[in-house]
């Protein structure tokens, strides 16, 4: 009864956030009458997703087959809900896929293409004019944070690598695996032509 | 002696003709049509969501079924079944109540959801179907209300294709005795007065106190699907026994 509580809350939520997106909405329509399961390799977290026009109903029990399942852990999802390019972080990135590959690509899609109506959502509950400087505060402090975090990991590297000497510049460790991979394949050719001279010399034996 | 034996029914904790019944019934839900789902939310706290969301998980249903929602009132069953049939099904709203049906049928359009759903108003006992259906046929909160209730189940059982379920979520016995005694409480002294303010008509939630009380037990209910010609039945009692969910399988 508490899980069904807690899905039907989610279900709720998700669906009132969506409601602000009327294209993907729209688009979801076309996913109607499929069945997604998602399960969660690390957590006990396993439901199925059904998309209908206007948003999307959860289940925790299906008892028919799937049109295709998203398998991962809970740090691959998350990082796929974080990601700016959604479809690198599914298909690339831990999340496994079966099943009707081609429909799971159209829900990633819609998905990925959402763009919620924050402003919209805070504007119902404070108003047209303190919801646009919401989010303008809002915007402005995203795009601090992302300055902030771009310099600090400039400057980490620069002190790492140049004040204290610990970690090579990326261009040497680049320059050291290329060599090593020229290294391993020199060795394998090196490895096959030995084969080839024994094969030869044994084959000479025998004649 | 049975009930297809007796003259009278139960209306409540009242004895009527079993041809006044429907008439009764009919007026409770006239009444609350309008305020059915305000009301539903306050005297469950919401938790009626839940009952009907764990029924509709339990169902089965997938794209291109038929489903009829039986007494489905103000649709949040059928509502909920149109989203998963998709396109290629069919759900079938039926009420023997035709405000309960207009208000279902308002609501719905509202919503947005229309595309795959009818609308009949039809009697439990003698539903205007072919025989051998639907897929899926379900019953929330009135089976109860229903005079001839094995004749209904019999009725199911012929509009429903062979291995086609039938559930019934209805309001059933608790067996745990404190949950009983504060159950009751609620049921006859603080339900008919929320009724009153909220929608004007304590009465109507007096009867349906009673109509809970005088509803069969889930055994019963069980033995009374059995005799229908439903096989595999079973009941899962929610929130303690105060909600039961009965499925069965036409053979």
């Amino acid at each position: 009864m508490l899980q069904t509580a807690v899905i039907l809350l989610l279900e709720g939520s998700i669906n009132k956030l969506l409601q602000t997106d009327e294209v993907t909405c729209q688009a979801l329509a076309g996913l109607n009458g499929r069945v997604f399961e998602f399960n969660i390799s690390d957590a006990p977290v396993h439901f199925y997703l059904l998309p209908y026009g206007g948003g999307i109903a959860l289940q925790q029990q299906f008892d028919a087959s799937v049109t295709a399942s998203f398998k991962g852990s809970l740090k691959d999802f998350s990082q796929l809900l974080l990601a700016e390019d959604k479809a690198t972080e599914l298909f690339g990135n831990g999340v496994l896929i079966s099943g009707d590959t081609h429909q799971a690509g159209k829900l990633q899609k819609i998905i990925g293409s959402a763009q919620i109506d924050w402003q919209g959502l805070t504007a119902a509950v404070t108003g047209d004019l303190l919801a646009h400087q919401l989010a303008n505060v809002f915007n402005a402090g995203n795009r601090q944070l992302a300055i902030t975090r771009h310099s600090l990991e400039l400057n980490i590297g620069e002190y790492l690598q140049e004040e204290i000497q610990l970690l090579p510049a990326r261009a040497e460790v680049q320059g050291f695996v290329a060599d090593i991979d020229d290294l391993n394949q020199d060795g394998e050719r090196l490895s096959a032509r030995l084969d080839l001279l024994q094969a030869k010399i044994q084959k000479a034996a025998q004649t | 002696m049975s009930q297809a034996d007796k003259d009278t029914t139960d209306f409540g904790y009242k004895e009527v003709p079993k041809g006044d019944k429907v008439k009764h019934v009919a007026d409770v839900f006239h009444s609350v049509a309008a305020k059915y789902d305000v009301m539903n939310d306050l005297m469950s706290g919401g938790v009626h969501r839940i009952w009907k969301k764990l029924t509709i998980e339990q169902s089965g249903a997938r794209a291109g079924m038929k489903v009829l929602d039986i007494a489905g009132g103000t649709g949040d069953l059928t509502l909920r079944f149109s989203r998963i049939v998709g396109s290629s099904g069919r759900v079938t709203l039926a009420d023997i109540n035709d405000s309960m049906l207009k208000v279902g049928r308002d609501k719905l359009t509202d919503k947005g959801a229309i595309a795959n759903i009818e609308f009949v108003q039809a009697n439990a006992e003698c539903l205007p179907f072919p025989d051998n259906h639907f897929d899926i046929i379900t019953i929330a909160f009135g089976l109860r209300n229903v005079t001839d209730k094995d004749a209904a189940l019999r009725s199911m059982q012929r509009v429903l294709k062979p291995g086609g379920k039938l559930m019934v979520l209805e309001f059933s016995k608790t067996d745990n005795p404190m949950l009983s005694s504060v159950y009751d409480f609620y049921s006859f002294n603080i339900l008919p007065k929320l009724g009153q303010i909220i929608a004007g008509d304590g009465d109507s939630y007096q009867y349906l106190a009673e109509s809970i009380r005088m509803h069969p037990d889930q055994e019963t209910l069980k033995s009374m699907m059995i005799a229908a010609d439903f096989v595999n039945c079973k009941f899962q009692n929610m929130t303690g026994g105060v909600v039961a969910l009965h499925t069965g399988i036409k053979p």
